[in-house]
């Protein structure tokens, strides 16, 4: 990881449904490979609702709520798949990103679990950067 | 729902009850809502797991799961798959906007692989702080519901006696030479297994056996880490007995009816590694058993006196001093030829090579046989 600086884009470059101060200063500049299960092969914008957009997590905050879970390495997800019988038939997606596309840090107790908050026009055009490991397989 | 589901029963109408009394939310995986969580309902502590979904709900697999096993659980030790495989599973739909819950009870061993996780999940380990000395092995006893009126004394008895033999089997192949360390396990298990039950949970029985040698202590808890792990798996099961000796693996599986018919859980802790198995898996695990110890010619090296040899019928039978065990058989070609004196009597010991042959029957029981192909007098009694 590098150090966090909040260069440009600018703020108001986050989606709208974010709230002030999201995501919070320690969040890092996206900087590397970034691993995403997705339910369908290639990826659609469906795929990338958030716990806000599904209703879930109502507890937790909302800066939490509005960022994606996401993974720095692909052996995580898989094993999340193993675990967890809905996420199963999902496909390992990932993507290059920078710090145009937005930040990421680590959340939850896992060491394994990150959270990636995607600026607008990365989020819009999300199904376009993420494509699944392996082709259609994976 | 994408999943058949065939465990939920035909036509049911229950009543929803309200989210809040999914009570004690612990979530422990999650990927854009929780995907794993620990829960309280009805008073009893459950493990659960989002299985599937639809436009309408979202459905969960919980089980109850004890204080041992959700210790277990999170430190990534216990099988979530073999967590939900218990006749007291639970099918709950948590229905969109979180407008309430549909519980339905389900036999967990009925549900599809699809619906479980696999057999090789863990969670991934959350440090518990707790630590075990270097060479001890710790045994941490527990039932569903705790152990609030105490363990019975059959139950610790039986227990200490088949961990006693197992580790003795598992010691016996590392140490095949029958060097001095045959049977050493087994005196310390005697001697300096002590109880300590300020370590464990409230309710739980937490013992700790040390022995001198710490090497003897990581020999039995990889041996049981790779059994528990094998889980049902025949096939793994087999592996195992083809690089540690069947023997060892009986062992286990007398571990597994004592678990059974005591229904207790244990977790296995040492510096080097643990296993955790259920009563709740031990009948699965145990049947799994007489398919994987099948082979048909296993050699090994047993220690003990002959009770009977028959040179012209060509049979003979042999005691294993250490564990008693009545071992029957053939004379091999090797021996008959070689005509040497041979004693019958418990006093003369002798160190004997055999060729042991498993059989499993129609009815899935196991027959073994020897063959016998090298004796070598040993110590007496006295000497040792």
């Amino acid at each position: 990881m590098t150090s966090a600086s909040h260069a440009a884009p600018p703020d108001h470059e986050w989606p709208e449904h974010f709230v002030q101060e999201c995501p919070s200063a320690d969040a890092y500049p996206l900087d590397r490979e970034i691993f995403y299960l997705v339910e369908t092969n290639p990826p659609t914008s469906a795929d990338f609702r958030c716990a806000l957009d599904r209703g879930v997590f109502v507890e937790f905050p909302l800066c939490l709520r509005v960022g994606l879970s996401c993974a720095v390495a692909a052996t995580d997800l898989y094993k999340k798949r193993e675990r967890v019988p809905r996420l199963r038939r999902h496909h390992v997606a990932s993507a290059t990103l920078s710090e145009i596309h937005g930040r990421y840090l680590q959340t939850t107790h896992s060491l394994y679990h990150h959270t990636m908050w995607l600026r607008r026009a990365a989020l819009m055009n999300a199904p376009v950067l993420f494509s699944c490991q392996g082709g259609k397989e994976s | 729902m994408r999943s058949s589901w065939h465990a939920l029963p035909s036509q049911i109408e229950l009543p929803t009850r309200g989210m809040d009394e999914l009570a004690e939310l612990d979530i422990v995986e999650e990927f854009n809502g929780p995907q794993i969580v620990f829960a309280t309902l009805d008073g009893d502590r459950l493990f659960g797991v989002a299985a599937d979904e639809d436009e309408s709900a979202e459905r969960w697999v919980f089980a109850p799961v004890s204080k041992l096993e959700e210790r277990a659980l999170r430190a990534g030790i216990a099988s979530p798959r073999e967590a939900l495989r218990k006749d007291s599973a639970l099918i709950i739909d948590i229905l969109r906007g979180r407008a309430g819950l549909r519980v339905v009870p389900v036999n967990g061993e009925e549900l599809s692989d699809e619906e479980l996780p696999t057999a090789d999940a863990r969670l991934d380990p959350y440090p518990s702080g707790q630590t075990v000395p270097v060479g001890r092995l710790r045994f941490v006893l527990d039932r569903i519901g705790g152990v609030k009126d105490g363990l019975p004394i059959a139950a610790v008895s039986d227990f200490l006696r088949d961990v006693q033999r197992y580790s003795n089997a598992v010691v016996a192949f590392v140490h095949s030479n029958l060097s001095r360390e045959h049977g050493r396990f087994s005196d310390e298990i005697v001697a300096e297994a002590t109880f300590s039950l300020h370590t464990a949970e409230a309710g739980s029985l937490s013992l700790d056996i040390a022995a001198t040698n710490p090497q003897l202590s990581l020999a039995v808890i990889d041996h049981l880490r790779q059994a528990t792990d094998a889980g049902e798996s025949s096939q793994r099961l087999a592996s195992i007995a083809v690089q540690t000796g069947a023997r060892a693996l009986r062992r286990y599986e007398d571990l597994l009816v004592t678990l059974e018919r005591h229904e207790l859980q244990f977790l296995a802790q040492s510096v080097s590694g643990s296993a955790f198995v259920s009563w709740t898996s031990a009948s699965r695990f145990s049947a799994a058993m007489p398919e994987a110890v099948h082979r048909d010619v296993e050699p090994i090296v047993v220690r003990g006196f002959f009770r009977d040899f028959g040179r012209d019928r060509g049979e003979f039978v042999f005691i294993d001093a250490e564990t008693e065990d009545v071992l029957e058989g053939a004379i091999g070609k090797s021996v008959l030829d070689e005509n040497a004196p041979i004693t019958v009597h418990e006093t003369t010991r002798y160190i004997v090579m055999m060729d042991r042959q498993m059989v499993t029957t129609r009815g899935g029981k196991t027959v073994r046989r020897h063959v016998l192909s090298r004796i070598v007098e040993g110590e007496s009694p006295a000497d040792s």
